[in-house]
């Protein structure tokens, strides 16, 4: 990944599974393979919250998280836009058209 | 090359459930050069909506195929294969030629996988009806581990590969005996090293179940899968696999479809097992060189 140009998440924008990443759900914990790779990747339940709601864009994916756990809107931003960061640096995740 | 392929599929004991989803293979002769695969199958590169996608089969073999939405191409000299899914069925022709098997288990596993059974590269024994699959990378150790444990009461159902129905949880043998490399037959102990083996076109040895002496089982329920790994310093012993590594083992065994619909419709059935089956690592230490100690999996 070019580290050069950081990635900056698009609040309204909807984010998707690269093309081929499996996500496997066990509950509390979301496993992401990667099999171009044969790298596997966990998600705790924060994170496992995210990835469920980013179809809808990283805004449902900050309410989703303020419904689940005890946190403030602004914190919950904050870990969305990390975790976004993170998963479309890895090449986990990608924008939708 | 259908009438050695129906025998292959057409197996005593293997009597799944009918299934709504049809696979239809065809086999085309006619003359054909190099790349010959038929007119209108594209080429990445050349023919508009081709990309070509890597299929990675066991023991390091690699495949690079053509994909065109819900069709794959490959080409080798003068023999190809073109699959196509739908979600009623698959249709997979080919042109046969040496160099073809890697690529029709490829096509035959994508259909039967669209069709809901998946493909378990594992050995597997049976005691008292039930199914314990050894899996891991070749050379650790599987069929060594499964002759050892022949000779403690369980029965073999696969040295390699077996197909497994999520919706009901019976696993069907696909091998005919045992198969390996010729290194590896002093492992297995005096008697099968001078036993009758015969060597496949491949170069690996083989000798068939009624040779051991043991019944082979053609089918049983699977109830656990135990990771073989092995270990130069750590004694030879079973533990549980923690849930991440358990889903590890069960795309590693079953492999990762190529269809988005068959990914899911996979991703489904391997939730369900981690909740179905049990999940252990079997250490393979110093000791085991001289075989698995009596408490190893109940033998």
């Amino acid at each position: 990944m070019d580290t050069a140009a950081a990635f900056t998440p698009d609040p309204g924008r909807a984010y998707a599974p690269a093309p081929g990443i499996v996500a496997t759900d066990l509950g509390d914990e979301l496993i992401l393979l990667d099999p171009a790779r044969g790298e596997m990747f966990s998600l705790n339940a924060t994170g496992r919250c995210i990835w469920g709601a980013l179809g809808g864009g990283l805004d449902a994916a900050v309410r989703a998280l303020v419904d689940a756990f005890d946190i403030t809107a602004e914190q919950a931003a904050a870990d969305a836009r990390a975790l976004v960061e993170d998963l479309v640096a890895t090449g986990l995740l990608v924008p939708t058209a | 090359m259908l009438a050695w392929l129906d025998r292959q599929w057409r197996r005593d004991g293997h009597a799944a459930p009918p299934h709504a989803y049809a696979v239809e293979l065809v086999e085309e002769a006619g003359p054909g050069g190099v790349g010959a695969a038929p007119e209108g199958l594209g080429v990445p590169g050349r023919d508009a909506g081709w990309e070509p996608e890597l299929v990675r089969l066991p023991e390091d073999i690699d495949l690079t195929w053509a994909r065109r939405g819900d069709e794959w191409v490959w080409t080798g000299g003068k023999e190809w294969v073109h699959l196509r899914l739908s979600r009623d069925g698959a249709r997979i022709r080919f042109r046969f030629g040496t160099d073809v098997f890697p690529a029709l288990y490829v096509a035959v596993s994508e259909a039967l996988r669209a069709s809901g059974l998946l493909p378990l590269h594992a050995a597997v024994v049976v005691r008292d009806g039930v199914a314990t699959a050894l899996a891991a990378p070749s050379g650790t150790g599987k069929t060594t581990t499964l002759v050892r444990l022949l000779g403690r009461g369980w029965s073999p159902l696969a040295e390699d590969l077996s197909w497994l129905d999520p919706g009901t949880g019976m696993l069907y043998g696909w091998d005919r005996g045992l198969r390996l490399w010729s290194d590896g037959l002093a492992r297995l102990g005096p008697e099968l090293a001078v036993a009758r083996w015969s060597t496949d076109t491949d170069g690996k040895r083989f000798l068939e179940w009624a040779a051991l002496g043991v019944p082979r089982v053609p089918s049983a329920r699977l109830a656990r899968v135990v990771l073989l790994q092995r270990d130069a310093v750590r004694p030879t012993g079973l533990e549980r696999l923690s849930p991440r590594e358990a889903v590890r083992v069960l795309w590693e065994a079953t492999g990762v479809p190529l269809s988005a619909d068959a990914r899911a419709m996979v991703n489904g059935s391997v939730t369900r097992l981690l909740r179905e089956l049990e999940f252990h690592r079997l250490w393979l230490g110093p000791d085991s060189e001289v075989g698995l100690p009596p408490q190893i999996l109940g033998g």
